[in-house]
């Protein structure tokens, strides 16, 4: 095995290198002026470094051989088996040897390239959103699927922790109907598992769930009664009976992806929302409202309050969005400007304004927001209600 | 229908019962189709459907052959016939349906109808009292159940059916286990036979024993703050309130030419202009006048309609539109609301006006009257404007029955032209 010998080789270099460096070093210790000593140290060193980065290097290229191969090897089966009905069964074993050798071996060291490549793709979280939208639209336009009680079960309880995060429902009495408890504890049961697994163990979830339901459908049909009967159970909660008459309760199945309906109306002049990748946590915690995330964060240090995200908006507007007055305060004091303004030219008195929050329109003004800043369309705060609602706020004068 | 008399437990009902011994809870899912595989309704395993032609399932029957006493109830349960115009009776059914009817699955909102509502919606033209059946405790006088059955007039497949529509059956949230259910709908099925009525229509939002057809709710929203305060709807997490809002901001006035509250004076040509545009429609009531009247007339706080009078030639009527009020309590109240403000489409009819447009305005007139949302069912041609108009598809079905009459293929949405209240 010649690329075994090259490593041995490498490393017996790297051992006779390190080894020469520490006598060097321990030469150089000694009192008196022995300046070749030192020479002889950095050499030393220098060759360590240098074995350390050949052994580097042929492995590399072994891999390299190694995945190159591969790929030849797979080219030349798949050619070898397009063509294996022409050509005689005395192909067939020798073929089947090339499979088992293009079998590729887990590489020893990954490359940079396949990190680089993993890196991209973790930064490609919108698409786990996109397809996480698109197979919650599935779930929710399709009446085909015919689940069993745990599939639902599980459905809902990831569609839930995917979108609100962990269950935060008081648990429910067994009073409220079997249903209604196990849809809470299969919820529970997922604990603080982040929102963007529940999102990828969701996809996977829904597309295994629509393979399976094409296969049967291919196959055999006789699963149908047996299906329906299970059907009921999680649908139909304690009372299936007992809802019967005119309409039933529903409420929309998402959240209403505005960019998605712009981008179907006007040629994606917004560009979908989920287009974009996971936002920034300061901003996030504003738009939550969550005010201590905040002040935890400012403990470590001054935090970028010009920050934006892709539409222009600052921690103060998604705050103002929100009503989050505690958040806005505390901003505010950290010396977040009032007057940014979004990429419609609109500030976070403007967001307050449409939103009407009173509190927040008080807040900002008496902050020395400016009630008259014109956003891209002409409109002022105060055009949008600002300061009339800021005089109707609870705690104005 | 009335099959048999069930004074002696039959074997099934045993089973039964040893099931929802379970908590107390009743595993309805077992028991609901061993009730519905007795019915005269299509069958879920293909071994217990009847074949045979489109038509009535159960072999002919006269009224002399209806069973003429009452089923019998458990004890300490009697049956009872609901006069809703007595004031003391109209409020015990709205207390019993404002605190057991239908909730999501989240136990988020649960249906109110109102007192009004019920009203209207169980008296029209020729309603038969006894059909409003009640069950109470003996004794205390409690009413525990509920069950109403409304005479209409459906055309299916071109066959005009006089036939009953049930609604409201509800059972007290702690009676859910007493198996009473069944006995409602036996019961008023036998009322409702006396009558020499052998079909009924009606909705669920559960697939039981066998729908011919499902729609699929949609809702837009009115006021979509409100709707995210009280959990109804929620925000794309990189949305805005503001840009939300922003986005489903509604002109103050709608813009068809000629459009006003219907009229007294409008009630026949709505009529013809509704059987016109139903009979498209495999599944469809057939209104006469006096039913228009009763239905589709203007009730503030219950139902909302409105015609288009052409500018053009004054009297002539070309479009319609209608919409119900249908509130939900909001159980678990946030931010100060405790009710959910919910209209829902009823029926429209675009002549002269294009039906999107015409939807615009009637989402602009719930917003005037104050509704926080617009339901809609994706049946009759409204799939051609529920994008446009920026609803969303919602998480409910709604599956519709035939009691008692065998079609051959389930229908689409489209093919629905029946909206139930």
């Amino acid at each position: 095995m010649p690329s075994d010998a090259e490593r041995l080789a490498g490393v017996g270099v790297a051992v006779a290198a390190v080894g020469l460096t520490t006598a060097a070093s321990f030469y150089a210790s000694r009192p008196g002026p022995k300046r070749w000593t030192r020479w002889l140290f950095v050499g030393g060193a220098a060759a360590a470094y240098g074995a350390y980065s050949l052994a580097t290097w042929l492995e590399d290229q072994k891999n390299e051989a190694a995945r190159g191969g591969d790929v030849r090897d797979a080219l030349e089966t798949r050619k070898k088996e397009t063509h294996r009905g022409a050509v005689s069964s005395a192909d067939v074993p020798s073929s089947s040897d090339e499979i088992r050798a293009s079998d590729p071996e887990p590489p020893a060291r990954r490359s940079q390239m396949d990190q680089l490549l993993d890196a991209v793709a973790d930064g490609y979280d919108d698409d786990l959103d996109a397809d996480f939208d698109r197979a919650a639209k599935f779930m929710a336009s399709t009446t085909d699927l015919r689940l069993t009680n745990d599939q639902k079960l599980r459905v809902y309880a990831l569609f839930k922790q995917a979108t609100f995060g962990r269950c935060d429902q008081p648990k429910p009495r067994l009073l409220d109907g079997l249903a209604r408890h196990a849809k809470w504890t299969a919820w529970n049961e997922l604990g603080e598992l982040s929102r963007d697994d529940a999102k990828e163990a969701y996809v996977e979830l829904v597309a295994e769930l629509r393979r399976r339901t094409e296969a049967d459908e291919g196959g055999d049909g006789d699963g149908t009664a047996g299906d329906g009967d299970e059907g009921t159970a999680v649908d139909g909660e304690g009372d299936a009976l007992g809802g019967l008459g005119g309409p039933v309760f529903s409420r929309p199945r998402m959240p209403f992806d505005v960019g998605d309906a712009e981008g179907d109306a006007e040629g994606g002049a917004e560009g979908g929302a989920e287009s974009i990748g996971a936002m920034d946590p300061l901003l996030e915690a504003c738009r939550r409202g969550d005010v201590e995330s905040l002040r935890r964060a400012a403990n470590f240090g001054p935090l970028d309050l010009r920050l934006a995200d892709e539409c222009g908006r600052t921690a103060l507007h998604w705050a103002a969005d929100g009503g989050h007055v505690q958040v806005a305060t505390a901003l505010i004091k950290m010396g977040a400007d009032v007057d940014a303004v979004d990429d419609d030219g609109q500030t976070a008195l403007h967001y307050a304004a449409t939103c009407e929050r009173a509190e927040m329109c008080r807040l900002l003004l008496e902050s020395g927001a400016d009630p008259d800043a014109e956003d891209a369309d002409g409109d002022t705060p105060n055009a949008l209600g600002a300061v009339g609602l800021a005089m109707r706020s609870p705690g104005a004068d | 229908m009335a099959d048999e008399d069930h004074e002696r437990p039959a074997p099934s009902d045993l089973a039964e019962e040893a099931g929802r011994s379970f908590a107390g809870m009743s595993l309805d899912d077992v028991k609901d189709h061993a009730f519905w595989e007795t019915q005269p309704v299509g069958q879920l395993k293909p071994e217990l459907d009847k074949s045979g032609p489109e038509g009535p399932i159960d072999d002919p029957m006269t009224v002399d052959e209806v069973k003429k006493e009452g089923y019998h109830l458990p004890p300490s349960f009697e049956w009872c016939t609901c006069d809703v115009t007595d004031k003391k009776v109209n409020d015990e059914v709205f207390e019993l349906l404002d605190n057991n009817y239908v909730e999501d699955d989240d136990a988020m909102f649960r249906f109110q109808y109102s007192r009004e509502f019920l009203k209207w919606v169980l008296q029209p033209p020729g309603y038969v009292k006894d059909w409003h059946l009640g069950v109470r405790v003996v004794g205390t006088g409690k009413l525990v159940a509920f069950i109403t059955g409304v005479p209409a007039k459906l055309s299916v497949k071109g066959k005009k059916l006089d036939l009953a529509e049930i609604n409201f059956l509800c059972i007290h949230k702690k009676l859910r286990s007493k198996r009473l259910a069944p006995m409602l709908i036996r019961e008023i099925t036998r009322r409702i036979n006396l009558s020499g009525i052998w079909q009924a229509a009606y909705t669920a939002g559960v697939v039981l024993p066998k729908p011919i057809g499902t729609a699929r709710y949609w809702h837009r929203s009115l006021n979509v703050k409100k709707l995210v305060e009280i959990g109804f709807t929620h925000l794309h997490s990189r949305m805005t309130m503001s840009q939300t809002i922003k986005f489903f901001r509604l002109d103050k006035k709608p813009a068809t030419p000629g459009i006003r509250p219907m009229e007294d004076k409008d009630v026949p040509a709505v009529t013809a202009l509704l059987n016109n545009y139903l009979k498209k429609f495999a599944v469809a009531p057939v209104f006469d006048e006096e039913e228009t009247r009763h239905h589709l007339s203007m009730r503030d706080g219950v139902v909302y309609s409105y015609v288009v009078e052409d500018p053009d030639k004054p009297g002539k009527i070309t479009d319609f539109v209608s919409f119900y009020s249908l509130p939900s309590t909001v159980i678990q109240s946030s931010g100060g609301h405790s009710t959910l403000r919910a209209a829902y489409s009823y029926y429209n009819v675009a002549g002269k006006a294009d039906l999107t447009r015409l939807m615009e305005d009637a989402l602009i007139l719930a917003r005037q009257k104050d509704f926080d949302v617009f339901n809609c069912l994706d049946l009759m041609d409204n799939a051609q404007f529920l994008k446009d108009l920026k609803f969303g598809i919602g998480d409910g079905n709604l599956q519709y029955y035939l009691y008692n009459w065998r079609l051959h293929n389930k229908l689409g949405p489209g093919d629905i032209g029946l909206v139930l209240t």
